[in-house]
């Protein structure tokens, strides 16, 4: 058997012991739960506050969420799957299968916060979290839900490490500027709702979400690809030419050829952009890297850091890539999300 | 004034199916073959359950190390592009996309990958790549040169409803302009051993909604249905199955494993695609139940159609073809939106198989053990899973 005992654990990018207790008002339900839903658990306590979405006062019915996980609760599907082979059905824990379900983190947070809408667990690389993005503002715009909780998690597993080792996709062993860094963990939320509603609410608004573009397979050169989707995105929202903002870089694989498609299909206005780096501080946390990126670039506009939109990059070793525009418009004023 | 959007065309694997004959599926569902047998993929010995509807997979015509649940999914898609004539319609590729339900996705790898020692490296390698669930979903679109949206949904059993509603939904907001949706998943060890520990599986026979129902059996299999505007496909003399008229998801917010006792989540999202279809309840003539024959699924689904459906909940014909089908997880949603179609289009609805003895807590007309000829101008079909996951689909005549 190729069981984990022996895998080498990689101290980097980890977060350290969290405690739910600040997070939540009954954090008892939930002490035992996978570290993949306990950072989803801290991320969205967070976001829901910031967003001012006080508890009872909003229809949780009329409130969604949509996560997006790469890998999940590895390390209870790796300890389930353990106990199973080593000691036999009698050791299989019912606990440990239930967290270890992809959609658990999801569940775990509805639980928690009385999110009764619509909530969806997408599955994906790195660029799963703007996948997410693109269902929720489809939530929003088919009228399904009032607002809507994007969340992205992951949790580190030494089968990760391992795996994608392995397979040669990480920075020791793959080509310089085409690997992925290594794996990180923890996650990120955000609210999204129709800026009307933000307004009846009177809570402030952060930041517009222009455009959202998700990829798949590239049969192109990355390079080539990326340039392409980014020219079609920016010219589709009258955006090409018209500001300098930032660039976030992908934390997934193929991060060179997307800096330099990304580049090339700026327009002049975007010249001398700067192009910022967060894997070096977070590794590749997959499924929420989009996440921390959009957290960082709205953080940015918000507080006037950057004067201009925020282009948002991920990319995967499937060739995946997504594109998120944030802030800025043609005319100077803010876009309206939807 | 909102597109009206409508399935071309549908593949099929399942138990009742194996070589993914479609007829065979909907000729088997209509006769309540039994598809429940004594597991074949693994030593099932250990287990107070022996039993599950599985596909054998010498049937799936696997390469050396192929994930079945790959192969199921290539099957059934394949099928399905085929059945519609996808590839002569003139999609775009970048506004055609692949949405995908599962559960467990290639767990089967994952399972071998920890079990067998002595794999040589490129096997292993292999098996990493088939693991993750996305990994289908991927598969599936390199293969049909698909370079839209691509989405992988795990929203536990209510995995493949969802997925037709997103792809529904993707196709009505003009992000794509045809959809392929479906779930997919295999039964494993790894997922038997699970809901054998949650004491969810039946030691004989599926029972939805009998008084005697003991709980449920593990299936597996894949089915699509592709998606497109009724407007395009009419336009390009596309054979028409229905309509799917509204979609609607909720959460239970209540538990992780156990569905709310009154069904909260899922009536309000039977009432929600209700609303959405524009149509009265009492024009849905027919509900495909998730039934999964559990003593609280069925209690609980019993009373969310109640609340949703009101008087009509004790009249209108409600089967579940898990009875005989087991419980296919991610693909499940797919296969009853399809019987759901199926039924509109022949105008006889499948029945509840091994109904043995009424619930008085299940009062509803769950058309024991034999078909029915029914006119059906809409159809209901329900999903429900972990997570207190609940989705609902109304498909209607076009």
């Amino acid at each position: 058997m190729a069981l984990l005992k022996g895998y080498p654990v990689d101290p980097r990018f980890c977060v350290p012991d969290i405690s739910l207790e600040d997070s939540l008002e009954n954090a008892r339900p939930f002490r035992r739960v996978a570290n993949v839903t306990k950072f989803a658990l801290a991320a969205v306590a967070m976001a829901i506050r910031d967003a001012g979405l006080t508890p009872g006062r909003e229809d949780r019915s009329r409130t969604g969420m949509v996560i997006g996980v790469t890998h999940g609760a590895l390390v209870f599907s790796s300890q389930y799957h353990e106990g199973l082979l080593q000691d036999g059905p009698e050791a299989a824990s019912p606990m440990l299968f239930a967290e270890s379900v992809l959609n658990a983190p999801a569940g775990n947070v509805a639980m928690a916060f009385g999110i009764r809408g619509p909530v969806h667990t997408m599955i994906g690389e790195e660029s799963v979290g703007a996948q997410a993005l693109e269902v929720a503002l489809a939530l929003l715009r088919s009228g399904s839900v009032d607002h809507c909780i994007v969340v992205g998690t992951e949790e580190k597993s030494p089968l990760i490490n391992n795996a994608y080792e392995r397979m040669e996709h990480v920075a020791s062993r793959a080509i310089p500027g085409e690997a992925t860094p290594p794996p990180g963990e923890g996650a990120a939320a955000i609210v999204v709702e129709c800026a009307w509603e933000a307004i009846r609410r009177r809570t402030s608004l952060r930041v517009p979400v222009v455009s959202v573009r998700c990829c798949h397979g590239a049969r192109e050169g990355m390079e080539d690809f990326v340039a392409r989707v980014v020219k079609e995105q920016l010219t589709s929202v009258g955006m090409r030419d018209v500001k300098t903002g930032h660039v976030i870089l992908p934390t997934g694989r193929y991060r060179e050829a997307v800096r330099r498609g990304a580049l090339r299909g700026l327009g002049a206005g975007w010249c001398g952009t700067s192009c910022l780096d967060i894997a070096p501080v977070v590794g590749n946390p997959f499924g929420a890297a989009v996440l921390f990126q959009v957290s960082v670039s709205a953080a940015l506009i918000s507080s006037g850091d950057s004067s201009g939109a925020g282009l948002i990059l991920s990319s995967g070793i499937e060739k995946t890539f997504s594109s998120i525009l944030l802030g800025g418009s043609p005319d100077g004023a803010e876009a309206p999300p939807l | 004034m909102t597109e009206t959007i409508v399935v071309t065309g549908f593949g099929v694997i399942s138990p009742l199916n194996p070589d993914g004959d479609p007829g065979c599926f909907w000729a088997a569902l209509r006769a309540g073959k039994n598809g429940v047998l004594p597991v074949l993929s693994f030593d099932a010995s250990r287990y107070p359950c022996k039993v599950a509807a599985e596909i054998p997979r010498g049937m799936l015509g696997l390469a050396e190390g192929e994930d079945p649940a790959m192969q199921m999914a290539r099957i059934a898609f394949e099928r399905s592009i085929e059945d519609a004539d996808l590839k002569q319609a003139g999609y775009d590729p970048k506004r055609t996309g692949v949405i995908l339900g599962t559960v467990l996705g290639g767990v089967v790898s994952g399972d071998r990958y920890f079990r067998v020692a002595g794999l040589r490296e490129e096997e292993k390698k292999r098996l990493l790549r088939q693991y993750p669930m996305r990994a289908v979903a991927s598969s599936l679109a390199l293969s049909g040169r698909i370079g839209g949206p691509v989405l992988t949904v795990a929203t536990a059993c209510a995995s493949g409803t969802d997925a037709v509603g997103i792809g529904y939904r993707k196709i009505r907001s003009g992000e794509a302009d045809a959809v392929v949706a479906g779930g997919v998943d295999a039964v494993t060890e790894f997922s038997f051993s699970g809901f054998s520990a949650l004491n969810a599986l039946t030691p004989d026979k599926v029972r939805p909604f009998s008084k005697n129902r003991s709980g449920l059996a593990l299936g597996e299999g894949a089915a699509f249905l592709v998606l497109e505007r009724a407007t395009s496909a009419t336009a390009r003399g596309a054979r028409i199955l229905g309509r799917v008229a509204g979609y609607a998801s909720a959460s239970d917010a209540t538990h992780l494993t156990a569905p709310h006792r009154d069904g909260r989540g899922l009536s309000s999202a039977a009432a929600a695609a209700i609303r959405e279809s524009d149509l009265d309840p009492s024009e849905i003539d027919y509900v495909s139940a998730h039934g999964t024959g559990t003593l609280y699924n069925d209690w609980m689904e019993t009373r969310a159609l109640k609340t949703s459906l009101g008087r009509r909940a004790g009249s209108v014909p409600v089967s579940s073809i898990k009875a005989i089908l087991g419980h296919a997880f991610g693909a499940a949603g797919a296969m009853e939106a399809l019987a759901c179609f199926l039924a509109i289009r022949d105008g006889v609805v499948p029945p509840t198989g091994n109904f043995e003895e009424r619930d008085p807590e299940c009062d509803i007309d769950c058309v024991p053990n034999r078909e029915r000829s029914v006119t059906v101008r809409a159809a209901l079909s329900l999903s429900a899973g972990f997570g207190g996951q609940n989705a609902a689909l109304v498909l209607a005549r076009r």
